[in-house]
C-alpha cells in the first residue's frame, strides 16, 4: 500500500478494510488497528483498572482479530465483533489465577486514571460545596463501586458506540436485561450521590 | 424512601430514559419521552447523571500503546495447540526423569548395601516376594496345618496308612 493508498485507507468503511486485509493488503490491518486501539484500551484500562493488565489484553485482542480475520463473518459489525473478542479476552483474565483475580483487579487502586481530570478544578463550588475536584472523584469513585457487569456495559455503551441491543447481543444477555443493569448503576450511583450537590 | 420517592425511581421510563438519552428510541418515542422528562425529576435526574459520566470518560482519553502490528504466519498459528502439544511433552519429560530418579535411589540403595531388612543374614539375596514365600513356609512348617500337610505326603508316598501326627 503507497501512502496515497493509505491515506485512502484510512477514510475507508471497516468492511472495506476488512476485505482489503483479506485480500493480501497487510496495511489495511494497520488503519483498523489505529482506528479502534483508543476506544478498546480505555474500555480496557477502565475496566481491568490495571495497565499493564489493559496493554497485554490490547495486543491480544488484536493477535486474536489477525487470526480470525479469514472467518470473520462481514454481516457482523465490526466494532460488535472487536469488542466481543474483547469482551471474552477480559473475561479470560479476570478468571484467571491468582494475580489475575477478579477481586483483585477490582480491588487494586487504578495508576492514574482520572476520570474527571478536564473537569477537575480546585476551586470550591460557588455555594461553598464541593468543587468540580471533589465532584469529579466522587463521581469517578462511585462508578468504581459498581458491579463490574453495570461497569462494563456503561464502558461498552460509551466507548464502542454500539447500540444496548448489539451490546446485549455481546454479553449475551436480553436487550431487557441489559437496560436493567444500566439502570440500577444510574440509580446506585444516584444514591451515592445524593445531597453532595 | 417515601413512597413517592420510591415511585419516581420505579418510573417505568426509566429505561426508555436511557435509550433515549444515546438517542436509540424512534421519533414518536422521543417525543413521548421529551414531555415525560418535564413532569419525571428522577428520569431528569438519571439522565444528568449520565451525562455527567459521559462528559468524564469522553474527557478520559488514555493514550493506547503501540500496538505490535501482526504480520507473520507464526502470528496467525494459534498457540493453545502447540502450547498443549509442549505442555503434554513437558509431562511427559518430567514423569520419565521421575521414573529415573526413582530407579537410580533404588540401585544406590542396593549398591550401598542398605536395603531392607530381609537382605541380612542367612535371607540375604532373598528379594521381597521371595523373603514372603519363605518365611511362609517356615511359620507353617511348626504349625500344626504342615503336621496334616505332612501326614497326607507320608500317606500318599508311604504304604497306605495315614499317620495322624495330630492325634
Amino acid at each position: 500500500m503507497t501512502g496515497e493508498d493509505k491515506n485512502a485507507a484510512v477514510g475507508a468503511a471497516d468492511s472495506d478494510l476488512v476485505r482489503a486485509f483479506r485480500a493480501g493488503d497487510q496495511a489495511a490491518l494497520e488503519v483498523l488497528i489505529e482506528r479502534h486501539k483508543g476506544a478498546l484500551y480505555a474500555y480496557l484500562l477502565r475496566l481491568s483498572k490495571d495497565r499493564a493488565a489493559a496493554e497485554d489484553l490490547l495486543q491480544e485482542v488484536f493477535l486474536k482479530v489477525f487470526r480470525k480475520l479469514p472467518s470473520y463473518d462481514e454481516r457482523e459489525k465490526f466494532t460488535a465483533w472487536l469488542f466481543t473478542i474483547a469482551h471474552h479476552a477480559l473475561m479470560d483474565r479476570f478468571r484467571a489465577g491468582a494475580r489475575r483475580r477478579e477481586d483483585s483487579l477490582d480491588a487494586r487502586p487504578e495508576d492514574g486514571l482520572p476520570l474527571g481530570e478536564r473537569l477537575a478544578g480546585s476551586e470550591p463550588g460557588p455555594d461553598g460545596g464541593l468543587g468540580k475536584a471533589e465532584r469529579a472523584a466522587a463521581i469517578q469513585a462511585a462508578f468504581d463501586r459498581l458491579p463490574r457487569e453495570q461497569r462494563e456495559l456503561f464502558l461498552m455503551r460509551h466507548y464502542s458506540g454500539l447500540s444496548f441491543r448489539e451490546i446485549a447481543g455481546i454479553l449475551g444477555v436480553p436487550i431487557g436485561t441489559a437496560l436493567a443493569r444500566m439502570s440500577r448503576a444510574m440509580a446506585k450511583m444516584r444514591e451515592e450521590l445524593d445531597g453532595m450537590q | 424512601m417515601d413512597n413517592e420517592a420510591e415511585k419516581l425511581m420505579n418510573c417505568e421510563y426509566r429505561q426508555k430514559a436511557l435509550l433515549y438519552f444515546y438517542g436509540e428510541l424512534p421519533a414518536r418515542g422521543t417525543d413521548e419521552m421529551r414531555a415525560h422528562l418535564k413532569d419525571c425529576p428522577s428520569c431528569a435526574a438519571d439522565l444528568a447523571m449520565l451525562g455527567t459520566l459521559s462528559d468524564g470518560f469522553r474527557a478520559f482519553k488514555p493514550a493506547a500503546p503501540q500496538v505490535a502490528v501482526p504480520m507473520s504466519a507464526a502470528d496467525r498459528r494459534e498457540p493453545v495447540f502447540a502450547g498443549g502439544i509442549l505442555r503434554g511433552f513437558g509431562r511427559l519429560s518430567a514423569a520419565g526423569a521421575f521414573a529415573a530418579l526413582v530407579l537410580f535411589a533404588f540401585r544406590l540403595s542396593g549398591a550401598s548395601g542398605s536395603a531392607g531388612p530381609w537382605t541380612g543374614g542367612i535371607d540375604s539375596g532373598l528379594d521381597g516376594v521371595e523373603y514372603g514365600i519363605y518365611a511362609l513356609g517356615e511359620e507353617l512348617a511348626g504349625s500344626p496345618a504342615a503336621d496334616f500337610d505332612y501326614g497326607c505326603a507320608d500317606a500318599e508316598s508311604g504304604g497306605g496308612e495315614i499317620s495322624d501326627k495330630n492325634a
